[in-house]
């Protein structure tokens, strides 16, 4: 707090000086509304700052002193000299107050209600002071509120802050930066050129001299950009007192700024990124005194920031002890949204379902406040802070906090890059852009053109894809050695691949900024000298993908979530049996399916009511496919049969050719279900379509009378012909016993009652005076009226779900 | 009061530059291309630890390669615009002259593209020169949306 308040002393001490002229002017020409704003502004900011670091005296006067410029300004009424005095007064007593402030004395006991009376009598319209009442007084003021700076009162001695200060245009700190990598990469000259010659040991260590100061020196360039990360943390202290007051909570509020300093630039732009982030802990992760007490925890929550230097980096931290974060409603949302299946969702872990806080309009608010909920979300915090190079990251625990990471460079100057190839030239990237760098020839990644597109895949994500050649007009090189494709950030936050020959080195660069006619291309981000001589252009990876209108995809899960947790996140993937039919399609089936494959003459198939039967060791299987010896190749005597057993089931499956065993992504490329076809996944480039599990058990007529528990279905209606010829065959097959309504009495008990025909949508069967639950199968497509809850009775898979409800309903019971 | 101008090729036509719009004259080396850029921008080249915008006079000004821009040249005038630098790739360079007389208007009949860049006309040792304006070319290099 004492940095806070040293910092605001000094701001408001300079902006006194250059304010005086701004009142002097305006009392040249007081119709100068321009002026009038610039007080406001003034007064407006010591207000506001003074409020968190209790000093109330400072902001009852400039509250008064705001309070009556802005209704000159409302009422467009032009101030008068005596309010231009009266106003001088306050500022002359602002800046007394800031030098016993700063000496750190008890404040200099006048009274300030007398200025305020006077600001206030000047406020009326009606009631312009008349210079004659008020002036006395203010000259009295005057006198005595001047002490500083040249007062001899006793004051003097303890006039100036210790430190001072001159504020320099961010410019000419550039132009200084810019010098000293001149001298640096002159040094680096000079010492090629003293190695190549032969120097003599006196110019050497003059050299290392000249080495060495050339080296401080940039350390202390660099840090005239530097600002303690304190800074960012200034505006935190209000804002948490303001809002926790709205909100009804109790915060306690802690701040570590570690001595760490940051770029001043860079911290510009993360005090959004973390006003946000703040504002989502008071307002949706902090619970309110009567919730925390219930839940066991101390009334007041707790909120800190810190911050502290991890390597070239900075690492600020937002921690609250509050409800953490709701993964699943964070998940549900996404699913509702119809971002992600609920397949792909099953597939994320927790810390995965966790980032998908950062899709785009996802937000944990149940509803719109005041402070949070507007739909600017966490999506917008991390395109920020990966705008600057920077990474977020959550760790959530549910019912006891949430923390949140952000890690940002310390500097835009200096940053870490790599160094390309591409159609013969150099070219450097910022490493923030880059997510992950494979070969073309690795066996996770596979490139697909599609009408002139490119997409290529990694593991079981694919992206599109552009070759830098491509993008920069140049030719695709042969290179001796496979081609490198770059995993980068667009601006959306949706990667895409970028080709290159070649990626080169990892260094640090010192960047640039290119000329105008460079930069309009809109496909570099600037320029840099390497230590070599030859001049590089630092490529926007972001750029390139708008300039070549590159249309961003990211299929399966990854769409919404390409943080650091996905490259680590370990890929489902299982092993499959890859083959090719009977037929020429190429399929793939899961390995722990298959028993064995082995070789079966020709003559064991036969076929009986189109169903393809196998007889081996005088007992017969169920053949998946028919086996015609006609469709076969001529001279061929056996055919390749893959064993299925599971236990119960046991089936075999021919098939033309057994082709490899390869790991197979469990995310599908398209699911769709058709028969055996649970879906297409693309191995080698190429769909191939996968074998549907439980479908292809579920073809033994063994398997589901081994599962079904019993189950009386009692069918009202024998006479009906639909009921005997269709409803009963398939209650049979499916291993339930039919009882017909006639036959069996009123008294036979029974599990289920099924009503069919136009009985089933009349509401006049009164269910409750039936000794069992009922079950209306509807003719109709669709339900009669919305409180129908009877089923399609062609809807196979429906009517034998609800009866397997009911049959686990029974043996529950 | 004679004011300095250096002779300089461009796209085959003799022009003076006023010497107070130039900063040195080099002999450039290696230039690395920067692709993607209109091909005005011949690339960039560093001069000691400064990194330069190379510009191809002729190209500008023309719109197209003229012969003179295939063959190879090395020779660039350096200047500086909104705090870049810029080397601007001439045919030849000739030499400083001082001009006592005041340029002159234009009274020859001379090509629509460069008219922009011509702020008068010199005659010394009986060879007549336009003044060639660097500042246009920064302008231009400055502003490259009205170019492209």
């Amino acid at each position: 707090m004492d940095d806070l308040l040293s910092e605001f002393i000094a701001e408001t001490q300079e902006s006194l000086d250059a304010l005086t002229n701004v009142v002097v002017a305006l009392e040249a020409d007081p119709s100068d509304l321009s002026l009038l704003d610039q007080l406001c502004r003034f007064f407006h900011t010591v207000k506001g700052s003074c409020g968190f670091l209790n000093l109330p005296r400072f902001e009852r006067l400039s509250h008064a002193a705001e309070d009556v410029l802005s209704d000159f300004r409302s009422e467009g009424h032009i101030p008068d000299a005596a309010t231009i005095s009266a106003v001088l007064a306050v500022m002359d007593r602002i800046a007394e107050l800031c030098v016993a402030v700063h000496a750190g004395e008890s404040l200099p006991d006048r009274d300030d209600d007398e200025l305020i009376a006077i600001l206030r009598r000047c406020r009326q319209p009606g009631m312009l002071c008349a210079g004659e009442d008020v002036s006395p007084t203010l000259a009295a003021q005057k006198t005595i509120a001047l002490p500083w700076p040249g007062d001899d009162d006793g004051t003097s001695s303890r006039a100036l802050p210790t430190t001072r200060t001159v504020r320099l245009p961010l410019r000419l700190i550039d132009q200084l930066m810019n010098g000293m990598s001149d001298m640096v990469l002159t040094r680096n000259e000079l010492a090629r050129q003293l190695r190549n010659g032969d120097a003599t040991p006196e110019s050497v260590a003059a050299f290392e001299r000249l080495s060495s100061s050339i080296a401080d020196m940039r350390d202390i360039i660099s840090k005239t950009r530097m600002q303690p990360v304190d800074r960012l943390f200034q505006a935190a202290p209000r804002m948490v007192r303001d809002l926790s007051r709205e909100l009804g909570k109790v915060i306690h509020l802690s701040l570590d700024g570690g001595g760490v300093d940051m770029d001043r630039e860079m911290i510009e732009m993360v005090v959004d990124p973390l006003t946000h982030i703040v504002r989502n802990s008071i307002s949706h992760g902090i619970e309110t005194p009567d919730e925390r007490r219930m839940m066991g925890k101390t009334e007041a929550g707790l909120l800190s920031l810190s911050a502290y230097q991890s390597g070239s980096q900075i690492v600020i931290e937002v921690t609250d002890d509050g409800r953490g974060v709701d993964v699943d409603a964070v998940a549900n949302k996404v699913v509702r949204a119809g971002l992600m299946s609920a397949h792909q969702m099953a597939l994320l872990d927790h810390q995965e379902k966790l980032d998908l806080i950062f899709t785009p309009g996802i937000s944990t608010a149940e509803k719109v406040t005041p402070v949070s909920g507007r739909g600017v979300g966490m999506d917008v915090v991390r395109a920020n802070i990966e705008r600057l190079g920077g990474t977020i990251s959550l760790y959530s625990e549910p019912g006891r906090g949430l923390t949140i990471t952000m890690r940002v460079p310390m500097t835009l100057t200096i940053i870490p890059g790599l160094t390309l190839r591409a159609g013969g030239l150099g070219f450097a990237i910022p490493q923030s852009a880059v997510i992950e760098i494979a070969h073309e020839t690795n066996p996770m990644v596979s490139v697909c053109e599609r009408d002139g597109a490119l997409t290529a895949t990694i593991r079981d994500t694919r992206y599109s894809m552009v070759n830098l050649e491509t993008v920069l007009g140049l030719p695709v090189l042969c290179e001796s050695g496979p081609r490198t494709l770059m995993l980068v950030r667009s601006a959306t936050g949706v990667p895409y691949i970028l080709g290159v020959s070649l990626v080169d080195n990892h260094e640090e660069l010192v960047i640039r900024p290119a000329a105008p006619v460079v930069m309009a291309s809109g496909l570099y981000a600037g320029m840099t000298l390497p230590d070599n001589g030859q001049p590089m252009l630092l490529l926007d990876a972001a750029g390139v993908a708008q300039v070549v209108e590159l249309p961003l995809i990211v299929e399966n899960v990854s769409a919404v979530s390409d943080d650091e947790a996905d490259r680590a996140r370990k890929m489902v993937h299982y092993q499959a049996l890859r083959f090719t039919e009977l037929t020429g399609e190429e399929r793939v089936i899961r390995l722990s399916l298959v028993d064995r494959v082995e070789k079966i003459p020709l003559a064991a198939f036969s076929v009986t009511g189109g169903r393809g039967h196998v007889t081996i060791g005088g007992q017969s299987l169920l053949s998946v496919h028919p086996v015609h010896a006609e469709t076969l190749p001529t001279g061929v005597s056996e055919v390749h049969c893959i064993r299925i057993r599971d236990g119960v089931v046991d089936l075999c499956y021919p098939v033309r050719a057994v082709l490899d065993v390869q790991d197979v992504p469990q995310d599908m490329d398209r699911a769709a279900s058709a028969g055996l076809v649970a879906g297409v996944v693309l191995l080698d480039g190429q769909p191939v379509e996968v074998i549907d599990d439980v479908a292809i058990l579920a073809l033994n007529p063994d398997f589901q009378r081994e599962e079904v528990p019993s189950l009386r279905c009692l069918i009202a209606d024998r006479e009906d012909i639909w009921n005997r010829q269709i409803l009963a065959p398939l209650l049979m097959q499916a291993g339930y016993q039919v009882l017909w309504g006639e036959e069996a009495g009123a008294d036979t008990p029974s599990d289920i009652i099924m009503i069919t025909g136009s009985a089933a949508n009349q509401e006049d069967t009164p269910a409750g005076s039936l000794p069992a639950p009922v079950l209306r199968l509807r003719s109709s497509h669709s339900p009669a009226h919305p409180a129908d809850d009877s089923i399609y009775r062609y809807d196979r898979a429906a009517v034998l779900n609800a009866l397997a409800a009911a049959a686990g309903q029974r043996s529950a019971a | 009061m004679n004011i300095l101008y250096l002779i300089a090729h461009i796209g085959g036509t003799a022009v003076a530059i006023a010497t107070d719009e130039i900063e040195a004259v080099v002999r450039v080396g290696e230039i690395t291309p920067a692709p993607g850029t209109p091909p005005y921008v011949a690339g960039l080249f560093a001069l000691r630890s400064r990194v330069l915008t190379v510009i191809d006079v002729a190209m500008l000004v023309s719109g197209q390669m003229s012969e003179a821009s295939s063959t190879h040249r090395d020779h660039a005038i350096i200047c500086e615009a909104g705090g870049h630098s810029y080397a601007l790739l001439v045919d030849d360079l000739e030499d400083i002259i001082p001009v006592g007389d005041e340029p002159q208007t234009v009274d020859r009949q001379i090509d629509e593209r460069w008219k922009p860049y011509v702020k008068g006309a010199l005659e010394q040792g009986g060879r007549a020169f336009f003044i060639f304006s660097i500042a246009t070319v920064l302008e231009r290099c400055c502003a490259p949306a009205s170019v492209v």
